[in-house]
């Protein structure tokens, strides 16, 4: 049913296919407008234009039903961090004749193993380290890689291939999947929360972008006091002051979220201090609303400053630092009300850099680079195969682990996505890491598996006097597999059990039957199949 | 069989133009205000009186030609004043031009191209005969299709013919159309059949800023205005006063003159809908309205204390020579409205009607001086008015330099008709209400998703960035944007937290207008620009 109304067949008339294209563009719209008529109490039809009209597959609705109070903390290191410095290859010769004047002495280090330190700035991460708090993976990045920050940044937060440009962030397609209806009709609390930044895709779906945006802690702190984003009070004394305090009154108004903030920081103190600085803030910020259950469950921060072309050893010193000391005060203050377990922190920085130094004590822009995961939930160690140094492109390192790798471990283990649908979310099928210590193990759903219902003709067939019965189920359940004769006497019950989902054998045993035809049947939740089996004495 | 309704199709739907829309986010920038300038904090404290809402503009600069001053210079600011109150925004390019000469001359441009534009080539199907009543179905479905398209035709025209703004700078008489639209108001809903929203449209293009009167003749007797206002059922023994009551109260002259007498009784109104008696259209062959002679009142009627055989040639010699007070006072009230405050001040308006007598009310001398005074340069007039969301969906789409093309003008009706403004659908007979109307708690929002759905499709801010004085510098490249989207610049305080938002923790050094990334990084500034209060108004 066409929705444009009097002009709908016009458009298709005018520009033939382009119609299809704008009728998918538009049905949102015309959804909003038209609720607005349903409330108005008039009749409209939605048949045949689904609300999501422009992301993803039918799929993603499926997951949308997993209930997990989890959170993701992203931590974006802004600018390309280094990661030859951060995590540091402390006995390859390779790596001290490439940076003779910042390259980090091994005695500096805080060790990893025989091979890796970390940087000396990162003091505070040798407890989470010790107690397999802390997973390094290593050299993570992505095919063609691009040396742009603001390009690699793109394909990092839409999880593209470096030759494609998505418009649509990762999270945001894996938050679109948990509240199709978002558009018309919001939850109660953000979807997202990114503070004291702006990724513009990350939160990005087809259909809107999901993520709140506070600018600065600031107006956190202003929103938590009870306050509202714009002051309708200081305004100029004028007409055009005058206008702007209605519609600042207005905008007061029309955010939702505001009473969710409100609520949750009124449940919620840190209750450690944390090291100074924006991110460290920013990250409070987020504790407080965690710990007062805001139902949101990714959060961003920013640390800027990693572009370090000059004087790298100080700068990046610095940020590691903050970064490590804002991570530790982060975990502490969620533990104390026992939400440290609930909270998985991710870092992520559009590229490493290059493996040379420059003649400024610093690094140029670069590739694969570690990057860090955090958390109770986390088991500690490395991941995937650190820098080699010695099979290198232009100077940069080649990547071992797909970031989109990462992404697929944390929506199928941390946030409980199923297989298909991650592949859904990120464009194609990645590999997990086996960081999550308590993965969400996900039911399997209709067509969300490799596998499709299936019973197998018997091998060998025709037999004497055994033979072989294969059967595949889509989903996990109880599973019975019995044989009849051909008359439909039941001869034996082969299995009769809760069977996983994949493909299952079972032998049958013919030993005292006569020759004949024999039925075989699997009942299962996917249903029921039947085959025939000659046995030939 | 209803004929009307035969020829314009069963009504597909009915339609709503405000989109109520639950959907919100939290754009939120800078809390306290203290973190914003504006242009008027260093007028002195006492000077001006506060001016809540509702106020006329505190102002004593009056229509006297604006000379620009060190106070008050002929500035990029003032340049896109000019060029957003007359064509909904600007590209860098044109307020170049603008700022080439002085403010007469950047007006007398504008409404000289106006005056000079062509009018779109009439269309032939205007012409196409309908279908007789006994036509087979077929036929009278490829009509209504062909009807669909026809419309869809006619509202493309109005966008192309609103955004000529941009190639020829005459936009500014498309805009007046939409204008006289709000004012001689008809609904599609009354009509339905697309050579009778022609005919009508074109009349409000071709008198836009012409001659009042004629404007007037011609406006009550297009089919448009005959079926929605009941002129076709206005015959002789049984009158319909709808039309000429609201001729009188919302088309020329309102319910009271300048001095608060009324301007007419009941009994005029009556007698004047008997002057009307007659017209009808021709549903069969023409499609074009009829006079038909046995339907009119052939009696002595008498209007405004004039009795006479009067017939619909004698309707605007009755009104503009004996109500030509209270019409002036009502027609410079609304220019006044449309170009200047909501609230209009009667000094002006007593100016403007003043000019519209003396000019024996033709509209673009009135318009001309408007533009040209100092009132309307003054800085209390800037950023005044509330975005209607023809202002908006419009002005966004010249500000982001997008595209011309047919995708685009499906978006600008999808995406007025979101925010309350469908064309040829005001609410009903006094037009859209406007102001305040157009900004609530489900508009504002429905407002932040058009610019959110619309900026990311359009990927046009690198070339719009590469239209600026330096688009290198990042600093000074966030101020030309905020000068650009908002009627006010902000405070250094707030551009050095919008350069922090696009470098997003990089140093200003890497900023690259050219790099493929820069795109999302504009995006993320406009989205933020596009959010603020201030963006609603203009």
């Amino acid at each position: 049913m066409c929705n444009h109304h009097h002009s709908g067949r016009a458009i298709a008339l005018e520009e033939g296919k382009a119609h299809d294209h704008d009728h998918a563009v538009w049905s949102r719209r015309d959804f909003l407008i038209q609720s607005g008529l349903v409330a108005a109490g008039g009749a409209m039809m939605l048949n045949g234009t689904p609300v999501r009209a422009l992301g993803g597959s039918s799929l993603l609705s499926h997951l949308a039903q997993l209930e997990t109070d989890r959170v993701l903390v992203l931590i974006q290191l802004s600018g390309g961090n280094d990661g030859l410095n951060t995590v540091v290859p402390k006995t390859n010769d390779l790596y001290y004749a490439a940076r003779p004047t910042i390259a980090i002495y091994e005695s500096e280090t805080i060790p990893l193993s025989d091979e890796y330190g970390l940087n000396p700035a990162m003091q505070s991460m040798k407890a989470p380290w010790g107690d397999g708090n802390l997973a390094v993976v290593h050299s993570v990045g992505y095919p063609s890689p691009t040396l742009s920050h603001f390009r690699s940044t793109d394909i990092w937060v839409s999880a593209s291939d470096s030759d494609v440009v998505e418009n649509t962030g990762w999270a945001g397609r894996f938050l679109e999947s948990k509240y199709p209806d978002y558009v018309t009709n919001p939850p109660y609390a953000p979807p997202a929360v990114q503070i004291g930044t702006s990724v513009p895709l990350l939160f990005q779906a087809g259909s809107a972008n999901l993520g709140m945006a506070l600018t600065d802690v600031d107006l956190f702190l202003e929103i938590a006091a009870g306050g509202t984003p714009y002051n309708p009070e200081d305004v100029p004394n004028t007409s055009y002051g005058a206008e702007l305090a209605y519609v600042r009154t207005v905008a007061n108004g029309s955010f939702r979220y505001l009473d969710a903030i409100q609520k949750a920081t009124d449940a919620a103190v840190n209750s450690v201090n944390y090291p100074t600085g924006q991110m460290p803030d920013a990250l409070a910020a987020c504790a407080r609303l965690i710990k007062g259950r805001l139902d949101t469950r990714i959060f961003l921060v920013s640390l800027g400053g990693f572009d370090t072309h000059v004087d790298q050893n100080v700068e990046q010193h610095k940020l590691l630092e903050t970064l490590s000391e804002a991570v530790t005060a982060f975990y502490e203050d969620l533990s104390a009300t026992g939400d440290g377990d609930r909270v998985l922190t991710m870092t992520f920085s559009e590229f490493g850099r290059r493996i040379a130094e420059n003649g400024s004590g610093g690094t140029d822009h670069g590739t694969a680079a570690p990057l860090f995961v955090f958390g109770h939930g986390v088991n500690g160690g490395f991941y995937g195969d650190g820098p080699d140094l010695e099979n290198t492109t232009s100077g940069n390192l080649n990547f071992s682990t797909d970031f989109r790798t990462v992404y697929a471990t944390v929506l199928q283990d941390w946030f409980g996505v199923s297989g298909a649908a991650v592949s859904d979310v990120l464009g194609g099928t990645f590999e997990t890491l086996p960081l999550v210590t308590d993965p969400i193990v996900v039911p399997a759903e209709p067509g969300d598996t490799p596998y499709a219902f299936m019973l197998a003709q018997n091998y060998p067939n025709p037999f004497n006097p055994s033979t072989a019965i294969t059967y595949t189920l889509s989903q996990p359940g109880r599973v019975s597999l019995r044989i009849f004769d051909e008359r439909g006497r039941l001869i034996t019950t082969l299995v009769d059990e809760a069977k996983s989902a994949g493909t299952h054998r079972a032998l049958f045993q013919a030993d005292n039957l006569p020759s004949g035809v024999y039925i075989y049947r699997v009942e299962a939740p996917d249903g029921v199949q039947t085959q025939r089996m000659t046995l030939v004495r | 069989m209803n004929r009307r309704s035969f020829l314009g199709g069963v009504s597909r739907s009915g339609e709503v133009g405000s989109g109520a829309v639950g959907f919100e986010y939290l754009p939120g920038i800078f809390a306290d205000d203290e973190r914003w300038t504006n242009a008027h904090r260093t007028r002195p404290k006492g000077e001006i009186s506060p001016t809540p809402s509702g106020q006329p503009l505190a102002t004593t600069a009056g229509l006297e030609p604006y000379v620009p001053t060190n106070e008050s210079p002929w500035d990029r600011r003032r340049a896109y004043h000019l060029l957003r109150r007359t064509g909904y925004a600007a590209d860098p390019a044109a307020i170049n031009v603008a700022l080439s000469g002085n403010p007469k001359a950047a007006v007398d441009a504008i409404v000289d191209a106006a005056l000079a534009a062509r009018f779109p080539a009439t269309p032939d199907w205007i012409n196409h005969p309908p279908p007789p009543d006994n036509a087979p179905p077929d036929e009278v479905q490829v009509f209504h299709d062909l009807n669909d398209l026809w419309l869809y035709e006619t509202e493309t025209e109005f966008y192309q013919e609103s955004l000529a703004i941009l190639q020829a700078g005459t936009g500014l008489r498309e805009r007046l159309t939409l204008f006289w639209h709000d004012h001689f108001v008809t609904s599609l809903e009354s009509t339905r059949t697309a050579a009778w929203l022609y005919r009508y449209w074109a009349i409000l293009r071709k008198n836009a800023l012409g001659d009042f009167k004629q404007f007037v003749h011609e406006i009550g007797i297009t089919p448009a205005m005959l079926f929605y206002l009941n002129g076709d059922d206005n015959r002789v023994g049984e009158p319909n006063e709808n039309y000429a009551r609201e001729l009188m109260e919302l088309f020329t002259m309102g319910i009271e003159g300048p001095d608060g007498a009324p301007n007419y009784t009941q009994m005029e109104i009556e007698e004047l809908a008997r002057v009307l008696t007659g017209w009808s259209v021709d549903l069969y062959d023409t499609l074009e309205a009829v006079f038909v002679p046995e339907w009119h009142d052939n009696e002595n009627k008498t209007v405004f204390g004039q009795a006479g055989n009067w017939g619909y040639d004698d309707l605007t010699t009755l009104l503009f020579t004996q109500r030509s007070e209270s019409i002036a006072h009502f027609i410079a009230a609304k220019l006044y409205r449309f170009f200047v405050y909501e609230i209009a001040s009667s000094e002006i308006v007593d100016e403007l009607a003043t000019l519209l007598l003396a000019s024996d009310f033709r509209i673009e001398p009135v318009v001309r001086t408007l533009l040209q005074s100092a009132h309307f340069f003054d800085d209390v007039v800037i950023g005044a008015r509330i975005k209607s969301p023809c202002d908006l969906v419009l002005g966004l789409a010249v500000e982001a330099g997008f595209d011309v093309n047919p995708a685009v003008f499906i978006e600008f009706r999808q995406g007025t008709r979101l925010l309350g403004q469908r064309l040829y659908s005001p609410p009903n007979v006094a037009g859209w209400p406007g102001y305040h109307n157009w900004v609530d708690e489900s508009s504002l929002p429905a407002r932040w998703l058009h610019a959110d759905d619309f900026l990311p499709k359009q990927r046009t801010l690198q070339e719009l960035a590469l239209a600026m004085p330096n688009p290198y510098a990042i600093d000074v490249l966030v101020a030309d944007f905020v000068r650009h989207f908002l009627p006010v610049q902000l405070s250094q305080r707030a551009i050095n937290s919008l350069v922090a938002l696009v470098l997003n923790g990089l140093p200003p050094y890497e900023w690259n207008p050219n790099d493929q990334g820069a795109e999302g990084r504009l995006f993320s500034l406009v989205r933020h620009l596009v959010q603020l209060p201030e963006y609603q108004l203009t």
